[in-house]
């Protein structure tokens, strides 16, 4: 049986399991509690040396790159068809998923202002000191990376606000992109969609101002119709944070 | 008809020459001079507004990510395949595409450092500036300026050679598993992580050799022996190609002696 290792609904967590429930692939799910750093015990590592969330294992193969994960769940599983068929329409998802993936990426950018202003803000004074204490014993080579979102600096001004101008331009992309179209790419609802809802359903929450009802129409409508979709619903139900219903709101809502 | 926009049988630029040789499809190979920061001109930032490498247009569909361009093309073309079966082999062949040669960020800095810093700065500073201003995208003419004038730390040289060698092991460790990346058989996945490695025991023997990556060797000399591998570098126009050659006659002269 597929197992899915994931965090909470968010991120490329989220968009598998939306795209499991999609697909009616029954799986094991294993919730990896990253704020008590359970990707970091030797038992993880084993399985994901670079103690990547999520993480599949289907066929015996442990895929810890999310995007071809879901590419391969796409192909592995036709029906119902989340993913083009065509040379063409397989190229421009494959593309999709390089640009939203990634340290360099939409993924980065949204994971540092969720972190900077929900986590740092809502988290209980305790659990935030206990974490931080956990992140400074890890060795430093493994400090990398998200890590270093997590660091016990906060980011700067600065940093913040480059972020938010990337998240902005990317969403502006988006947002000409659904003028013509309901979804992404391919003309119909796929795994690109749900990456791309997977990293964006809380920029409403996190950074108001850059996406919104008058600012972002088209995001914010397909925004709603992700939301209305029962294996979207379904996989938000699975939080597990007290945290996780400020960021997971529904626009409007 | 095919367009191919790219420099040499090199890393990302050398992707869609080794495919097509490989493929046996013609194309129309147009030399964009990376050295000459050809790349980075308004002419062909119309084509690729991100002013990358390579650029690869068929049927009027413009491709710039060289390594799904390469699926793309695998599926449209004649010619033998590339690309497995089975979706499990299909992610491997991705993964290793994808991550496989991620230790080529390390390789970049020790190249630009012995060998393309120097070249491009023969043409002295205030082109150089000029040029290196065109840069569309901030973080990389940030990436640009610091390779080019090799304003790298002893340090930054280090961690560059560290990373290499942890990258050959990385590769040997799969090797050791299955002759190619995905599997049984020579894939896009091969094919990508050699346009990065092809030269590494002549350059870089502290971290590939018979002896510390003797799996590795043994498919750098595997995918030599192909036809087309020798085929593509005659498409080369700088030194990169002579390294190339003297890989492929140091194979010849033990594949001789055997």
């Amino acid at each position: 049986m597929i197992e899915l290792y994931h965090w909470e609904p968010n991120a490329e967590s989220l968009a598998l399991l939306i795209c499991l429930k999609e697909k009616n692939v029954e799986f094991h799910g294993q919730y990896v509690d990253m704020l008590q750093l359970e990707h970091h015990t030797a038992a993880y590592l084993e399985l994901s040396p670079k103690a990547q969330v999520p993480l599949l294992v289907a066929e015996g193969e442990n895929m810890s790159d999310a995007g071809l994960a879901l590419q391969y769940l796409a192909e592995r599983y036709p029906e119902p068809r989340l993913a083009p068929t065509d040379p063409s329409g397989w190229y421009d998802l494959q593309a999709w998923t390089a640009w939203l993936g990634g340290m360099m990426g939409l993924a980065a950018d949204v994971a540092l202002l969720g972190w900077n202003t929900v986590m740092l803000e809502k988290m209980p004074a305790k659990e935030l000191a206990a974490f931080r204490a956990k992140v400074a014993e890890l060795p430093q080579e493994k400090k990398s990376g998200w890590a270093a979102v997590w660091s016990d600096a906060e980011a700067d001004e600065d940093e913040l606000l480059n972020a938010e101008e990337r998240v902005q331009q990317q969403v502006a992309k988006i947002e000409s992109i659904l003028i013509d179209a309901e979804w992404i790419t391919g003309g119909a609802y796929s795994i690109i969609d749900m990456t791309a809802f997977a990293h964006l359903h809380s920029v409403p929450a996190l950074v108001p101002g850059i996406m919104n009802h008058s600012e972002t129409p088209r995001i914010t409508s397909w925004l709603a119709r992700m939301h209305k979709r029962p294996a979207v619903a379904g996989a938000l139900a699975m939080h597990n944070s007290t945290i996780a219903p400020v960021v997971y709101a529904a626009p409007g809502s | 008809m095919l367009q191919v926009y790219t420099w040499e049988v090199n890393s990302n630029s050398g992707k869609p020459l080794i495919f097509l040789t490989e493929k046996g499809v013609e194309f129309d190979f147009h030399y964009i001079d990376v050295l000459k920061f050809e790349q980075h001109q308004p002419e062909y930032l119309k084509l690729n507004p991100q002013g990358t490498v390579p650029t690869v247009v068929h049927d009027g569909k413009v491709m710039t990510e060289s390594t799904q361009a390469l699926q793309y093309l695998d599926a449209v073309l004649p010619g033998p395949s590339f690309t497995p079966g089975k979706p499990l082999e299909k992610y491997r062949m991705r993964w290793w595409a994808t991550h496989g040669a991620a230790w080529a960020a390390s390789l970049s800095v020790l190249g630009w450092h012995a060998f393309m810093g120097p070249m491009v700065r023969k043409m002295g500073d205030e082109k150089l500036n000029d040029l290196l201003e065109r840069i569309p995208n901030k973080q990389r003419r940030i990436a640009w300026s610091t390779a080019a004038k090799s304003t790298f730390t002893e340090e930054q040289l280090q961690n560059a050679r560290d990373g290499v060698a942890a990258g050959v092991q990385m590769m040997e460790a799969r090797l050791r598993v299955s002759p190619y990346f995905a599997g049984d058989n020579y894939t896009i996945a091969d094919m990508v992580i050699f346009a990065n490695a092809y030269s590494l025991p002549l350059m870089h023997d502290y971290a590939a050799s018979d002896d510390i990556s003797p799996c590795f060797i043994d498919w750098l000399r595997r995918i030599y022996r192909r036809p087309a591998i020798v085929e593509v570098f005659k498409l080369g126009r700088t030194p990169m190609r002579e390294r190339a050659e003297e890989m492929i006659s140091r194979f010849a002269a033990q594949d001789g002696s055997e």
